[in-house]
């Protein structure tokens, strides 16, 4: 696990180096990762054991400069990984892999998005703007990395958790895990009312889902806390 | 438990995924391994290729700085491939044994 953590530290300096770190962001599992390091709130958070970290790279837009991710992550002794049926590429480590994400602009949007001067296509997916909604820059040795705001993300994961297939009822329940143990470190700082507001903004449907999920968990008393 | 052992079994998938890519990608870089022989003072490039027991040199004539770079990339990316698959390998044996799984 050392082996991994280190690697992704390589990577998130290379990707320094070249310019673009500050605009990706980390979503998903590692959040939780870079939130145990960063809050001192965090230190119940459970310990990553994901071996996939997705960056949101919708900012890298505003790079005017190129950089040749791909070629950076091959040197790096990873090897491209092309979802021939969907367009994106992915990364592939024997300790990590890597995904690049953009939100989807559209019910049902067909095709990656494209980034040619980053040598990447994106895979596009649903309800990932909300996680650009509040970003952060928490500390990481002598990084800085952009995250989704805790409450943003663990609200995300309890969305998410319900639009799973049935199939994945582990990662569901592992969403549902995190969004829990995020909450908590939220309270624990004393930010419910960030967690209120934000649910006060979200859409009536993802509110739903988010009910949704917490009755399943019988975390109701949550919903009484928070709405 | 269920949980945690199907977490495991995705691991290994996934590890045996990666195994195979890293192994279909190993087979498309070039063999042989660079060996530059000084003599009398002027270097000499051979390619050398094992067949078996034995190791093939290959004259390669003169080299530019640049060919000599590429075929030394290849070298390294073989390197990383191999070490991966090895690794990889490691992770496939922990994974089978802690889930009690015979190897295909």
């Amino acid at each position: 696990m050392s082996d991994q953590r280190e690697l992704v530290y390589n990577v998130l300096k290379k990707l320094e180096k070249e310019g673009v770190l500050k605009y990706l962001i980390v979503v998903g599992g590692w959040c939780v990762f870079f939130y145990r390091h960063h809050f001192k709130e965090a230190q119940m958070l459970p310990p990553i054991r994901t071996r996939d970290i997705e960056f949101d790279v919708s900012r890298l837009k505003k790079v005017f400069h190129k950089v040749d991710i791909s070629a950076t992550l091959k040197e790096m002794g990873f090897i491209e990984d092309f979802q021939a049926s969907e367009g994106f590429v992915r990364f592939l480590h024997q300790d990590i892999i890597i995904e690049f994400l953009a939100p989807e602009t559209g019910r049902g949007q067909e095709g990656p998005y494209k980034l040619p001067g980053f040598g990447i296509n994106a895979q596009t997916i649903r309800y990932l703007n909300f996680l650009e909604e509040e970003i952060i820059a928490v500390k990481y040795k002598d990084l800085s990395i952009i995250v989704p705001h805790p409450a943003i993300f663990a609200i995300h994961k309890l969305i998410v958790s319900e639009r799973r297939p049935l199939k994945n009822i582990e990662k569901s329940a592992n969403d549902v895990r995190q969004a829990l143990a995020v909450l908590d470190m939220l309270e624990n700082m004393g930010e419910i009312n960030k967690i209120k507001k934000i649910l006060s903004g979200v859409p009536r449907g993802w509110l739903k889902l988010i009910k949704s999920s917490l009755v399943k968990t019988k975390e109701t008393d949550r919903l009484n806390r928070y709405l | 438990m269920n949980i945690f052992s199907n977490m495991l079994k995705e691991e290994l998938e996934n590890s045996l995924k990666i195994k195979e890519r890293f192994l279909s990608e190993l087979n498309e870089v070039p063999v042989g391994s660079l060996n530059i022989k000084n003599i009398k003072g002027h270097p000499y490039y051979y390619l050398n290729i094992r067949e078996g027991d034995k190791v093939k040199s290959q004259y390669l004539g003169k080299l530019s700085k640049a060919q000599i770079k590429e075929y030394k990339d290849l070298e390294n990316k073989r390197k990383k491939y191999r070490q991966s698959i090895k690794e990889l390998n490691q992770q496939i044996k922990y994974l089978r044994r802690v889930l009690n799984v015979r190897s295909a």
